[in-house]
């Protein structure tokens, strides 16, 4: 980060004709999504037609999660998949205590069937599990290469000023004994709430591989 | 009787009867144990052409396949030695795991106080996730049964499995020598190993670049760049896992390599730990 910093500075200073950023100026999107540097910027469609751009929620804490209505991890009927078993809900309603304006956003980026085919199963999924949140769509699979999402579910946290913070699994991918179960999600909300290190800031995703178009 | 008792139990994928259906097997690797011996037991997978499930380590996406052993109180069960993967292309990227079939093999060793001429029935649970365009979750449970006595012991039904595939070996440090840079770790190895490779075990807080390999003088040298990052480590000890393989073919020879990791500061020599490998071999 200092050694980009130092680098724009240097191509500042050796181009006279460049005018100096003002130091309020928000942070420039990224073209890849690394943790600590500010989020990819994206604009997808929802499944009722609405545009998300991802500029329009600055100021806001932005959970991302990797859906595919197929998936028995994600969008499936399964005993494990986090709809099916209201970990999602869970979830939602534990980051709207910590922060209460949280934007949550599902992104499907599946291309291995046709597009108005995953349209309509997640409409399904929605309608099944009572998802409330914006379900976006990304078939080209643009925005999940650019974020690196790898499977689904996969996870991603990006604080107010659009820095990414978090990317990595849901939590353990089974409750425990005990039947309590951690979320990584959540544990990244609490520290950024207290003004702490997103620790740990990446986990190893698991679920199923995203089916991006090949 | 000398007879081992394997039971076959297959199962199609949990809430998917329309799921491609995985089989699951266990077997003794020999026909019995003394007192105070250790017993392997192999577990086979069967998987329906295309498809595949996933090795420990997944890769880029997917859940390992994983084996819980229940076993009476004057049994231990040790830890479980997964087959030699393959690379599996997937449209997420490449993952780790096996088509046709899989070998998972653990070591029950028998308690000296169990009398001869007493069986021994383990429990074995397994759970994994079966894809191919769209994936499946699958879960199976299959009783192993052994008799303990003092008489030879002969191949029991495992051992043809054992024979059909790779399981790692502990890398000791008499065959490879460990030196450590700042962040890149150097394996030489002995002797000069044919098309080597390295497969990553992921470690929370370890992170690994592709390994390079160098032939010198009949030596394979490894080299291993890598970072530590103690804020995504979640209380796990820095250690670099994996499996070191040769040839091409899932029944070529490989080693499980564990080195522990000093901070990026300190540098010069490490040793291979194989705790979690370094059992008995089968």
């Amino acid at each position: 980060m200092i050694l980009k910093s130092l680098a724009a500075a240097a191509a500042i200073l050796c181009a006279g004709t460049l005018v100096a950023q003002p130091i309020t100026s928000p942070p420039k999107p990224t073209t890849k999504a690394a943790i600590g540097e500010p989020a990819p910027a994206f604009t997808l469609t929802d499944l009722d037609g609405k545009t998300h751009n991802l500029a329009d929620y600055k100021g806001k804490t932005v959970v991302l999660e990797w859906f595919n209505a197929g998936c028995p991890w994600s969008g499936r009927e399964s005993a494990q998949s986090v709809h099916a078993t209201g970990r999602v809900k869970k979830l939602v309603a534990a980051a709207k205590k910590t922060h209460a304006d949280v934007v949550y956003l599902l992104i499907d980026s599946s291309a291995d069937r046709p597009k108005e085919t995953i349209i309509e199963q997640n409409k399904s999924a929605r309608e099944k599990f009572e998802i409330k949140q914006p379900m976006l769509v990304d078939y080209d699979g643009k925005v999940g290469r650019l974020y690196g999402a790898r499977t689904t579910p996969h996870m991603f946290v990006i604080d107010g000023e659009g820095v990414l913070q978090y990317s990595g699994a849901f939590g353990d991918k089974r409750a425990k004994e005990d039947g309590s179960e951690s979320n990584f999600v959540l544990v990244a909300l609490e520290k950024l709430k207290a003004g702490d290190p997103v620790e740990p800031g990446q986990t190893r995703p698991w679920g199923c591989g995203v089916k991006y178009k090949r | 009787m000398h007879v081992v008792i394997a039971t076959l139990l297959t199962l199609s994928a949990w809430g998917s009867p329309d799921g491609p259906v995985v089989t699951m097997e266990a077997a003794p690797v020999l026909s019995q144990v003394a007192p105070g011996g250790t017993m392997p037991v192999a577990v086979r997978f069967t998987i329906p052409e295309a498809w595949h499930i996933y090795w420990k380590d997944a890769g880029t996406a997917g859940v390992a396949t994983e084996l819980r052993v229940k076993a009476p109180p004057n049994v231990k069960i040790g830890p479980v030695r997964y087959s030699r993967p393959m690379s599996i292309d997937d449209p997420a990227g490449v993952v780790l795991g096996y088509e046709r079939t899989a070998l998972l093999v653990f070591n029950a060793k028998v308690d000296s106080t169990i009398t001869a001429d007493e069986w021994v029935e383990l429990t074995v649970e397994a759970s994994w996730m079966v894809c191919k365009k769209a994936c499946y979750l699958g879960s199976g449970r299959v009783h192993v049964r052994f008799a303990v006595n003092q008489a030879t012991a002969s191949p029991g039904p495992g051992k043809a499995w054992l024979e059909a595939a790779s399981i790692p070996k502990p890398l000791t440090a008499t065959q490879a020598k460990v030196t450590l840079r700042p962040g890149v770790l150097e394996l030489q190895l002995g002797s000069g190993i044919p098309a080597p490779a390295f497969i990553l075990f992921h470690v929370p807080g370890v992170e690994v670049q592709p390994a390079r390999f160098d032939q010198q003088e009949g030596r394979t040298i490894m080299r291993i760049p890598y970072r530590l990052s103690h804020r995504d480590a979640m209380g796990h000890a820095p250690v670099l896992s994996g499996l070191l393989t040769q040839g091409t073919s899932v029944k070529d020879s490989c080693w499980w390599v564990d080195i522990p990791l000093p901070s990026p500061v300190e540098t010069g020599g490490s040793a291979l730990t194989n705790d979690a490998q370094g059992e008995p071999e089968p």
